[in-house]
């Protein structure tokens, strides 16, 4: 079957490699760098008896994620990040705006921001670090989307697994061993049902109000 | 099935799924509070019954999905 050449143009149109990773930002002094990355992630699902009488397959279309990043360096000592998203945008026919800061945070690194063996302090709207999995860039999962079924976290108030905190990130023996860790808000009594916590701290997650610690070290062989 | 047109930066995902329970984008994702309904998937228990909304059990029958994803990076 011969394929019209106007289709094949077309689809080489529309997949056009984007040039770059991200859009760099001129800016009137050397000393620093801006970044603009855009995201979108159009999404069709299809689940079998999914319509309300579940008779019938249930179709939905809508953007996963669509995002907006400024990110860059200062000198050789200071990063930073900010991201908004609007995640499931028109999702089950729901288009209420719902515009997140997903990232929000500025990073301090004392010996340099570059090299074999690196420290970041960092503060702000950060990852949680309980998994490697969840840390991966949204474009690299090798499914569709992040596998969250084996995690149970209670109600889930954590935007997108992040939580405002200060951690200390960074990697050594030449990139062979990663580490990230620190103290987050974590869970407060407003993100549990109205009423399940209690004044005297009966049924409330975090009762004494701790904060939340997490960290993970990795390691790449070779 | 993951088509990579250029690197990570514009790719197509095609995934498909059989679930049973909780699941991220299985009938389990369709829930009151974010979907204003639950899908009644489940067959009657008894012959000429009222089918049944879903629930999380890995006892349910499995249940098919498809998923398309076009991710652009720029």
């Amino acid at each position: 079957m011969k394929v019209p050449s106007r289709l094949v143009l077309g689809l080489a149109l529309l997949f056009a490699p984007v040039s770059s990773y991200a859009i760099s930002i001129p800016l009137p002094t050397t000393e620093a760098t801006l970044n603009l990355d855009l995201q979108l992630q159009p999404q069709f699902v299809l689940n079998e008896a999914g319509t309300p009488d579940g008779r019938d397959p249930s179709y939905d279309l809508f953007l996963r994620r669509a995002r907006i990043a400024l990110g860059g360096n200062v000198g050789q000592n200071f990063s930073y990040f900010f991201q908004l998203d609007s995640p499931n945008f028109g999702k089950f026919s729901n288009f209420t705006g719902r515009l997140l800061v997903q990232d929000a945070w500025f990073g301090w690194a004392p010996t340099g921001i570059s090299g074999g063996t690196v420290v970041y302090v960092e503060a702000g709207q950060l990852y949680i670090p309980f998994s490697r999995h969840i840390l991966v860039a949204t474009t690299n999962f090798i499914t569709a989307d992040l596998q969250t079924d084996g995690l149970r976290i209670p109600n889930n108030p954590f935007p997108a697994f992040r939580s405002v905190g200060a951690q200390v990130r960074g990697w050594a023996l030449d990139k062979k061993i990663g580490f990230r860790g620190g103290v987050f808000e974590g869970y407060g009594p407003i993100d549990q049902a109205a009423g399940t916590c209690a004044s005297d701290g009966a049924g409330c997650i975090t009762p004494k109000r701790n904060p939340l610690f997490s960290g993970l070290v990795t390691s790449r062989p070779g | 099935m993951n088509l990579f047109f250029n690197k990570n930066l514009n790719h197509v995902n095609i995934e498909f799924g059989i679930n049973h329970g909780f699941s991220a984008y299985g009938p389990s994702s369709i829930t009151a509070p974010a979907a204003g309904y639950v899908p009644a998937s489940l067959d009657p228990l008894t012959p000429g019954g009222p089918r049944r909304p879903f629930a999380n059990s890995l006892t349910n029958s499995n249940f098919k999905s498809l998923v398309v994803q076009w991710t652009m990076y720029l």
